[in-house]
């Protein structure tokens, strides 16, 4: 069967409602999720979901101070959760996640964003620990 | 040289011992250096910084040196005092990691001290020349200096200059220099800053650190014997109260060590030089230093979490300028204030913009450039102790130091006011206050600590004489901030290394 294109947005629509009202996890696309950390940092990290900037990051955060899931939330359940919400609505949708998992989720931010190559994608300044070609450039004015 | 007494032998080499030992081989001393810790090259310096810039480990230095080859201590009543996580238990100590601050201390600072800043002021001005300290003398409460900053301070921020320092008018509260020892422009074997902002790790090699200035120094004379990770268990004292040995252990092969020499000099820290004399004290045959372990102190350091109303751009990694205003209270218990345009605590701000449910990181960028952090260096009273642990014993068998850093009222009463301080910049800034810092986890201890064993000029009032040597043991001297019956707020490294190098001084003048 073939699709029409604009049937397929039409489906696309559809799945993003579905996961933005039950949080639903999207089903497996062409670029693969990865394993359950490596899903969390896509839904949390400043790149777009599918950055390869992103497996990089993960692949050095889980070897180093990654929090790790406390008794009773499971990675396995609750990373492709966050990745659809992330990819269906921009966001992760706190709101549908236990106390523990939110609690978690915000551990693992805090975290991740400590990271000084993670925070410079966030803002878009130079990261910490490189040195710029100006160094007077943090007496200017941003923007 | 090994097998001949050294004229002196230094216990610690971070900067003051470091500093100590340089100045003795240059003045043709020869001296024996004994860290417990093992030295960092330039490439695992690197691979640290690589690994902080994405998050794997190790990406400190302390986190790069085994659990074993850490110091161990016990904390009780200490209110989860955190000493060692700010130590550095290797060649250069601490200074391997120091933010590098290096304010004067106020002559007020000093009541305590059984000298005044007069005295010492000639020897903080070297000292300021031996770091490189890069500041301004525009603070109005500082005491007169007889020499100006080795280099300018640098320049100020967007944040400190378009927005502290407006607030700071509105309050009528100086905003300073804030001295440290990061040039500003070329200075000897070292380059100027180069606003990498990640000071911990340094980059560029700017920043003062003991291992790559004054250690290398010391190690190219003929007179230096340099002894790294041997730990020294205790010195060894004659029935006249004379040292003749350290006893030591090479932590590499754990073959027992005795090193010999005319003087010794305990630099290992707050703590650790305060329990290398309570272990050589329990086995002289003296009486107890009445003193010792006596009037413990650190600072405390409490962060508050903001939210500009605007981008407040970004920082240097360290704060050019300070707010000295609160240094000198009726009551004593001052503190010092410092802004950085900049996240301490992600998770404040998470807590914040995730209050409608939604974690977005697209949006969340716009928040980020927003936050600041102050942060209040608050003095503490000497209300702690240092003993030895009766239970607990390191890997050698010797007892742990036991630390005791009980709050007293007046603690509480200073707390509150910095946090009152904090809330007046933020409110003069127009600032949301995410976090206040008080009372909560943002409430750290410093590293800082001082007032173990104390000068004084007797053995009633202190433990050691006005020249660090120790009461009752004749060729001892301690060079430590446990020396230091009081500091206020004030980092104490210059302090420290202005006493290294009036120690030197005498040292070198005295007959061989």
């Amino acid at each position: 069967m073939t699709l029409s294109r604009r049937a397929l947005l039409a489906s696309g629509v559809v799945v993003a409602a579905a996961c933005r009202e039950q949080s639903v996890p999207s089903p497996p696309d062409a670029e693969a999720p990865g394993p359950p950390f490596t899903q969390l940092v896509r839904a949390l990290g400043p790149w777009p979901p599918g950055s390869r900037d992103s497996l990089l990051i993960a692949e050095a955060f889980e070897r180093g101070l990654a929090p790790k899931p406390p008794a009773g939330v499971d990675l396995a359940s609750l990373a492709p959760r966050c990745l659809a919400s992330r990819r269906a609505v921009g966001a992760v949708d706190l709101a549908s996640l236990s106390e523990p998992e939110r609690a978690f989720v915000l551990d693992f931010a805090a975290a991740l964003y400590r990271i000084p190559d993670v925070l410079a994608a966030l803002t878009g300044a130079e990261p910490e620990g490189s040195c710029p070609a100006d160094p007077l450039a943090y007496t200017r004015a941003p923007g | 040289m090994p097998g001949e007494a050294a004229d002196v032998c230094i216990v610690g080499a971070g900067p003051a011992g470091a500093v100590l030992a340089s100045k003795l081989v240059e003045a043709g001393r020869s001296v024996t250096l004994v860290e417990h810790g093992r030295a960092f090259s330039a490439e695992e310096r690197r691979t640290l910084l690589e690994n902080r810039r994405r998050g794997a480990e190790p990406s400190s230095h302390n986190h790069a040196i085994p659990e074993d080859a850490q110091i161990a201590y016990n904390p009780v009543e200490a209110s989860g005092y955190t000493y060692f996580q700010s130590r550095v238990p290797a060649l250069g100590g601490s200074s391997l990691h120091w933010s590098a601050h290096c304010p004067r201390p106020l002559p007020s600072d000093l009541r305590s001290f059984p000298f005044d800043y007069t005295a010492l002021e000639p020897w903080l001005g070297r000292a300021e020349t031996e770091l490189g300290v890069a500041g301004d003398a525009d603070d109005p409460l500082a005491a007169p200096r007889s020499t100006p900053f080795p280099m300018p301070a640098h320049p100020r921020s967007f944040f400190e200059r378009e927005l502290l320092a407006p607030a700071c008018k509105k309050l009528g509260w100086a905003l300073c220099s804030n001295p440290v020892a990061i040039p500003s422009r070329p200075f000897g074997e070292r380059v100027p800053c180069r606003a990498c902002r990640l000071c911990e790790l340094c980059p560029s090699g700017a920043r003062y650190s003991a291992d790559q200035i004054h250690i290398p120094r010391f190690a190219k004379s003929a007179n230096a014997r340099l002894l790294t990770e041997t730990r020294v268990r205790r010195l060894e004292l004659d029935r006249t109260g004379r040292a003749t040995h350290a006893l030591a252990v090479d932590r590499r092969t754990g073959s027992a060590l005795s090193i010999a020499a005319k003087r010794f000099v305990i630099a290992a820290g707050g703590v650790e030089s305060v329990r290398l004399l309570h272990l050589t004290e329990r086995t002289a045959k003296r009486p107890p230093l009445a003193q010792l372990g006596k009037g413990f102190g650190d600072d405390v350091m409490i962060a508050a979490q903001l939210l500009a109303e605007r981008d407040v751009g970004i920082g240097l990694g360290f704060a050019t300028t300070a707010i000295n205003h609160f240094r000198q209270r009726a009551e004593g218990g001052g503190f010092k204030l410092n802004a950085y345009p900049r996240l301490f605590d992600r998770k404040t701000l998470l807590q914040f913009v995730t209050r409608s449910g939604k974690l977005a990181p697209d949006s969340l960028g716009s928040d980020a450039k927003r936050a600041v952090t102050l942060v209040a260096l608050v003095e503490k009273d000497r209300t702690g102790t240092i003993e030895l642990d009766p239970a607990r014993r390191d890997a050698h068998g010797d007892p742990v130091a036991r630390i005791t850093l009980p709050f007293s009222e007046r603690d509480e009463r200073t707390l509150d006011a910095a946090a009152g301080a904090l809330r007046e910049l933020a409110a003069a800034l127009g600032a949301r206050v995410l976090e206040d810092g008080h009372r909560t986890a943002l409430r750290i201890w410093g590293a800082h600590p001082f007032g173990a064993a104390a000068l004084g000029r007797t053995e009633k009032d202190g433990v050691c004489d006005p020249h660090g040597r120790v009461f009752g043991m004749r060729n001892v001297h301690v060079l430590s901030s446990a020396t230091f019956p009081g500091l206020g707020a004030t980092n104490p490294t210059l302090t420290l290394v202005a006493l290294a190098l009036r120690m030197a001084e005498a040292l070198s003048g005295e007959k061989p």
